[in-house]
């Protein structure tokens, strides 16, 4: 069972490269170039053994040493040149296809991961180039071992039974440094989260631990929460002190076994001293090479560590955006009929029917969380309705085509999404063509927003910053509003597009609504129950359930919530 | 174009002078673990000269020295030497764990303890949370620079020594060479950082749209603009590429810089050696020493060439931390006051977060003792600012605020705070249990008091109902909670002190009709005995309060009884008029705030 998820998790980790292209060549051209290298640094050994035992009389050892270093070194970095472009390569190729993915996914992963995404695309995607550059290093390093034994066993093939020796030695300390690598890290993961978490949570308050006069006790608790990560970050220590003791000190080993070794070995004449030395050398190359082998498991588990989310959001299905049918029919109602939908096993929306008929205004109301913002992504078809179905007249509003669909409906939230842009970008926001300036002021004017545009520096080429934060909430909500009238909907969802603004921007952003739902079929959800008087059909929701729909004066009539939140207000 | 960027250049450092000055002088608040540096200081130093004897008994060795004395003394120096550098590493990091730990103890009383306006214009929720993450500099500066400087330097030192011991010319072309080394090492450094902190900064600011694109997605669905989004991203990738490239360029011209020194060294000193050998003016085994001291020598000096670079990466840290550490904290001195009581008065208060932008712009009003007044007006007019000054988190640029007729500034700050208690917008909530979170910052609260709140502020039942009651753990920001259950537990929360003065700052956001109906009876029986102030833009404040003060640009336009102000004030009739609204001013009261604690 466990052996089956493992791999599924490799099948979905290395199905991240599946739709993406790879530059092979490169990684070839890796691998050719980097055993040149390993041959060039072998070459260069005897010159430099010759050095450190003072034979440089012959001014031939003096140029080969030099210049087996300096090829050394081009050939190091050549067969780095391959290396930094395949990895942007993989990258670019990589974060292309997640955005492209991301984009067609439903909203509730989106939902679901959010701010996550941010840096899974545009971090993580950077870790996918690693798993293949393993691979790169395992092959290279295979060719370098079996080229410094083979040099290796030209000095002398009694000790050339140090490297088998060397090698189990390796895989143990790589497998126990593993162990001690997991330890480590999930207590030091624990703590920090503890101590982030504390800080984001706690210090986010920091006004009001002043108005709640709590600054000592925040302190006490921010030290033992401090604390606490000291002592994750001993035992930590304590970890490593015992693991370097096992592991590290392979180099310092083989030092131990060459020279107990190979000594009496010099002094029965068997080798030489200047052998004895390079030897050593070949040795220490052959450990490098060596020490990547079993490397390339724990890099592999690293990588697919470090891939599991992004694999993961490739894994998830895309919306289908081609559906049956064009949206061309002429105008109907939108009836829902008994839609039942929920995000978790709990039903947000139960049995919810009732018609927005169209060319009409309509509005739904109820108390907090009765799923009335619920309704409006099932609306817009960003959720699918667990059962029951939304038509269009009569047809199914599954079978309508994805986009036709969205670019037929305009929504305005209580909190307007802008983008980082101009003022005129984020009008023009949902166009599919070119638009002339005067089209762009038309919208403005229709939205109530020409004034204060010309006011603001540049106009229409204002930057309005992140989310449009050098705007105020009620400017914000008139560009949004523009941006609707731009598109000319068929349909106006309206999720308390004034809740937030007070009175003198309310009006304002009221007059340009109404402008903008003259003649057009709207559904608005508002608590404002002055709104009540501009309805031409209501639809009472209380608690995922329809509790009355009609007329104004029919469902005061009828629902008793309805009456309570105009007693109420 | 040359010449801009030297003055540039020059400006900085004359600025991080003053930085690292400031930096010293906060070394000795930081409660550092003495003692545990001066055993890895001690413990470092000593192995570098058995590391040093190790290479001394090699070159023995390969000199052709094969007894089995010197055999067993190399193998023991070996280990030695090994277990010396774990225990080194050992306790590096357990100093530097002490380091941390006390520096995050230090800077977070001191965070707690600094006056609001400190933070000027930042949100002081991502400034302390900077701060406190940045409090490692320290360990850092320690560890990453001055320790590694002093042990290279030490180990420069010991080398050259031992290889003066063997010849006095070689050690001489060694000295030659360090300023030659220390040129081309500044020389590469310098280029090479200026290089890639240009492409680095080029790509931040890509990675910075890129990122904003994936946040913008649902935007994009929901106006079906998948498809232009996919190429905006297609074009940003690109231009990632390109720097990704640049920067892969760039890395290899700094290695084959750093390599082209190394070799031209290592030429240099084998012809030297060459000379001197040819002319017997060396032993074989003097120059074995030597070549292998030579590649530590250079090797020392690079180390202290690259332990100086780190300095520019620990600068802004250490500048924020320096900053932080020499703030003046809120003064406490004053009058001792236990039980304040009294109306307030506010004569011509003037205040602004940032000079020549006042918010408030000579404020004067009252609020009665023993009385609901509701503070109103428009977003952003300066209401919450107001009440800020009230509890003295900030100090008003002009004018007088007096309870009881005595100015509150006479009386000492923590006692003074004790006396009001105020409901944010967004309550505090954090994860933990019902009980905790209520009562929060009293040090004992009987049952009988925790019940008595949780019932007044309308809470008792819902916290019943809740899987264990109140110890039910709350998630974080408390968010399985409604909007009104949030609220009804900070108003529990702010009737268990027993503080005179009861601010609550827009209690009825994000609540419906309903609930905001309900939340403004448990208000006036809370109101009891005490001063209540409650700031709101929407009218439902007005079925309870009795006097209104209304803020309009920055100035008090009206005040008094709530009956006769309906029939003076346009702006309360107009308010009134506005009966249903019971949403809050989310983003616009940030901006009022300027530090509100908006999630």
């Amino acid at each position: 069972m466990k052996e089956q998820m493992q791999k599924g998790m490799w099948k979905r980790t290395f199905g991240l490269f599946r739709n993406i292209r790879i530059p092979w060549q490169l990684y070839v051209l890796q691998v050719v170039l980097g055993i040149l290298s390993t041959k060039v640094a072998l070459l260069y050994i005897p010159y430099e053994t010759d050095l450190k035992l003072g034979n440089i009389e012959d001014s031939g050892v003096l140029w080969g040493y030099i210049g087996f270093q300096m090829l050394s070194v081009l050939a190091g970095i050549a067969a780095s040149i391959p290396a930094f472009y395949s990895a942007a390569v993989v990258k670019r190729n990589l974060q292309n296809r997640l955005i492209g993915h991301s984009l067609r996914l439903p909203l509730g992963a989106f939902e679901k991961n959010g701010s996550r995404m941010v840096s899974w695309i545009t971090q993580d995607s950077g870790y996918a180039e690693g798993l293949l550059t393993s691979l790169v290093g395992f092959l290279t390093g295979m060719a370098s071992v079996y080229m410094s034994v083979a040099a290796m066993s030209a000095i002398d093939v009694a000790m050339i039974y140090i490297v088998p020796f060397l090698l189990v030695y390796i895989v143990f300390s790589t497998w126990l440094e593993g162990k001690f690598m997991f330890l480590r890290e999930r207590r030091g993961r624990r703590a920090d989260a503890e101590l982030t978490a504390y800080l984001a949570e706690h210090l986010g308050f920091f006004t009001q631990i002043r108005q709640l006069h709590s600054q000592k006790e925040e302190s006490r608790r921010g030290k033992e929460a401090v604390q606490r990560f000291y002592q994750a970050e001993v035992y930590q220590a304590v970890l490593t002190l015992v693991n370097n003791f096992i592991s590290s000190p392979i180099t310092n080993i083989i030092t131990i076994l060459v020279f107990v070794m190979g000594v009496p070995r010099v002094n029965d004449g068997s080798i030489t001293i200047e052998e004895l030395a390079a030897f050593q050398n070949y040795i220490l190359i052959a450990y490098g090479s060596l020490s990547s082998l079993p490397g390339l498991y724990t890099s592999l588990m690293y990588y697919n560590g470090q891939l599991f989310y992004i694999s993961g959001l490739m894994a998830e299905k895309e919306e289908v955006y081609e559906r049956n049918r064009t949206m061309d029919m002429p105008d109907a109602d939108l009836t829902f009929c008994d839609v039942t939908f929920g995000y978790g096993e709990k039903p947000v929306v139960e049995g919810a029917s009732f018609t927005v008929p169209h060319g009409k205004t309509t509005l739904l109301v109820g108390p907090n969380g009765s799923g009335k913002s619920t309704l409006f992504k099932l609306i817009e078809r960003f959720y699918t309705p667990d059962s029951g179905r939304i038509c269009f007249g009569e047809r199914d509003a599954q079978e309508i085509h994805l986009k036709e669909w969205r670019q037929s409906v305009a929504y305005v939230l209580q909190e307007p999404q802008l983008f980082d842009g101009t003022i005129r970008e984020n009008i023009n926001y949902g166009m599919n063509r070119e638009v002339s300036q005067e089209e762009t002021r038309q919208a403005a004017r229709m939205a109530c927003a020409e004034e204060f545009i010309q006011e603001l520096p540049g106009g229409y080429e204002f930057e309005i910053g992140e989310n449009g934060c050098r705007l105020s909430a009620g400017q914000r909500q008139r560009i949004a509003i523009a941006r609707a009238v731009m598109l000319d909907p068929a349909y106006l969802l309206l999720d308390e597009a004034t809740c937030n603004l007070d009175i003198y921007a309310e009006m304002l952003v009221t007059e340009a609504l109404v402008k903008l739902m003259k003649g057009r079929t709207t559904l608005m959800i508002s608590h404002d129950m002055k709104m009540l008087e501009r309805a031409e059909h209501v639809v009472v929701l209380n608690q995922g359930r329809v509790e009355a729909e009609g007329t104004r004066e029919e469902v005061q009539a009828k629902s008793e919530i309805l009456r309570k939140l105009i007693i109420a207000g | 174009m040359h010449r801009k960027k030297e003055t540039v250049d020059s400006i900085v450092l004359k600025q991080k002078k003053g930085v690292w000055l400031r930096f010293i002088r906060v070394f000795p608040k930081c409660h550092l673990p003495w003692g545990f540096l001066a055993i890895y200081i001690i413990l470092n130093l000593g192995f570098v000269n058995i590391g040093l004897s190790e290479t001394d008994y090699t070159a023995q060795l390969f000199a052709g020295d094969t007894s089995a004395a010197l055999l067993t003394k190399l193998v023991g120096i070996i280990i030695l030497n090994l277990i010396g550098s774990n225990l080194v590493i050992f306790f590096r990091q357990i100093t530097s764990a002490r380091i941390n730990r006390n520096m995050r103890s230090v800077v977070l009383d001191q965070v707690m303890r600094l006056p609001m306006s400190f933070f000027k214009k930042e949100n002081p929720r991502e400034a302390v949370y900077r701060i406190v993450s940045n409090s490692i500099v320290i360990d850092s500066t320690i560890m990453l620079v001055l320790l590694p400087l002093v042990t290279a330097f030490y180990k420069a030192f010991s080398i050259f020594g031992r290889i003066f011991r063997y010849d006095w010319r070689l050690s001489a072309v060694l000295i030659a060479f360090i300023p030659i080394q220390f040129f081309l090492a500044f020389l590469f450094g310098r280029i090479n950082f200026s290089l890639t902190e240009r492409e680095a900064s080029i790509k931040a600011g890509l990675t910075q749209r890129l990122a904003e694109l994936v946040t913008n997605i649902p935007l994009a669905k929901a106006f079906a603009k998948e498809e232009r989004e996919a190429g905006r991203g297609e074009e940003l990738t690109e231009r990632l590429y390109k720097v990704d490239i640049k920067t892969g360029w760039f890395g290899q011209f700094e290695d084959l810089s750093r390599t082209a020194v190394d070799l031209l060294q290592s030429a240099v000193i084998v012809l030297v050696g060459v000379v001197l050998l040819r002319g017997e003016m060396i032993s074989t085994r003097a120059w074995i020493a030597f070549f292998m001291f030579s590649s530590l020598f250079t090797g020392a000096i690079t180390e202290f060439v690259m332990y100086w670079s780190n300095v520019k990466t620990i600068q802004g840290g250490a500048d924020r931390v320096a900053e932080i550490m020499d703030a003046p904290k809120e003064d406490q001195a004053g009058e001792a006051c236990t039980e304040l009581t009294g109306d307030i008065r506010l004569q011509e208060v003037c205040f602004g977060y940032e000079e020549e932008q006042p918010v408030l712009e000579g404020v004067s009003c009252e609020f009665k003792d023993h009385c609901i007044t509701a503070l109103l007006g428009a977003s952003g007019c300066g209401k919450t600012t107001l009440m800020n000054l009230l509890t003295r988190l900030y100090e008003p640029w002009q004018g007088a605020i007096t309870i009881g007729d005595r100015p509150v500034s006479d009386y000492a700050l923590d006692d003074y705070r004790e006396q009001f208690v105020m409901v944010s917008q967004n309550g505090m909530l954090f994860s933990g249990t019902v009980r905790e979170n209520v009562c929060y910052g009293r040090e004992q609260v009987s049952q009988e008091d925790f019940t008595k709140a949780l019932v007044q502020a309308g809470a008792y039942d819902f916290v019943q109902e809740m899987k264990d009651g109140a110890d039910t753990l709350l998630e974080e920001y408390g968010n399985n909670l409604s909007g009104g259950q949030r609220q009804r537990l900070c108003v529990a929360r702010a009737l268990l002190s027993q503080a005179h003065y009861l601010i609550l700052d827009e209690p009825a956001a994000s609540m419906d009709a309903i609930a905001t109906a309900e939340l403004m009876e448990i208000l006036r029986e809370a109101a009891r005995g005490r001063c209540m102030i409650v700031i709101a833009h929407t009218a439902a404040v007005l079925a309870i309060a009795e006097r209104a003060v209304i803020l309009e640009d920055g100035v008090v336009s009206a005040q008094g009884a709530v009956e006769e102000l309906m029939g003076t004030s346009r702006f309360l009739r107009e308010f009134s008029g506005n009966t249903f609204k019971d949403e809050s001013d989310g983003q616009e009261l940030a901006v009022e705030n300027g530090r509100g604690e908006q999630r």
